[in-house]
């Protein structure tokens, strides 16, 4: 395998499978004409270290894949300000509820460590349900934001 | 310093991010592979990255812009792309929108 190989094999690693093929083979005609660009200023054959430095400067291979990518955010730009609003206050609230049952818990007598430990269980389960139900609720509402918006651009 | 040069920067990117999709579609009236389509803005001061314009090309395709076609030159094989009538189409309209904005732009930024 080649030095124009391998790079292409790690671009491909991060392409879309539908496109990928496709956009290989585009991407080796681009890279064999800037390969034998690199190779007459260098006025002999590219060793690999030259040939490896020449395909370097067209980019990191997961970067050069990326700009590839048509997929959407997961929460678009137009409700990210909403997304880590809503996310704030409700890790807030989770916070702040665990920090009532454990004020309850001390005043009935319950040891601090116990108390502690029974809050800080909850919350390895609290804190990353908020998280994952608060996203879910926002993937969603994008999808029909999207999706209405999509539908008044076609009245 | 470094942090203002990184907004100028960002900025400037985003301003030229609109317009090279109106200056890729206005230069692919003839058909043309990636590297002379490069040349081919070049020759108008419109400088693009290869690795920025591939991608686009391939946008612009998908939303039906430009029409491709895998084609021998030389000794290789190159996807030509040329405008399609829907792209001459939205290039009408952007156009129409660019002169009116820059139009507009122009008489305020005269008025500093």
């Amino acid at each position: 395998m080649n030095e124009l190989d391998r790079y292409l094999r790690q671009v491909g690693f991060w392409l879309p499978r539908r496109q990928r093929a496709d956009i290989l083979r585009e991407l080796r005609g681009v890279l064999e004409d800037l390969l034998a660009a690199a190779e007459s200023e260098a006025g002999r054959p590219l060793d690999p270290r030259q040939a490896r430095a020449a395909l370097s400067r067209f980019g990191l291979p997961a970067l050069v894949a990326s700009r590839y990518a048509s997929r959407r955010p997961v929460v678009s730009p137009a409700l990210s300000h909403a997304f880590w609003r809503v996310l704030a206050i409700s890790l807030a609230g989770a916070l702040l509820a665990q920090a009532v049952v454990l004020s309850i818990r001390l005043a009935v007598g319950a040891a601090p460590a116990t108390a502690l430990g029974f809050v800080a269980g909850k919350l390895f389960v609290v804190l990353p349900w908020t998280v994952t139900l608060v996203l879910f609720a926002f993937v969603l509402l994008d999808r029909i934001c999207v999706h209405r918006a999509d539908a008044s651009s076609l009245e | 310093m470094a942090g203002k040069r990184a907004s100028l920067d960002s900025l400037r990117q985003e301003l030229r991010r609109g317009s090279l999709v109106l200056a890729v579609l206005a230069a692919t009236g003839e058909e043309a592979y990636g590297a002379v389509l490069r040349e081919r803005l070049a020759e108008h001061r419109v400088l693009i990255e290869e690795g920025a314009l591939y991608p686009m090309l391939r946008r612009l395709e998908e939303q039906g812009l430009l029409a491709s076609e895998w084609r021998h030159e030389g000794s290789r094989t190159k996807r030509f792309y040329r405008r399609s009538p829907f792209g001459s189409e939205v290039l009408q309209a952007l156009s129409e929108e660019w002169k009116a904005f820059s139009e507009s732009l122009e008489h305020l930024l005269g008025n500093q």
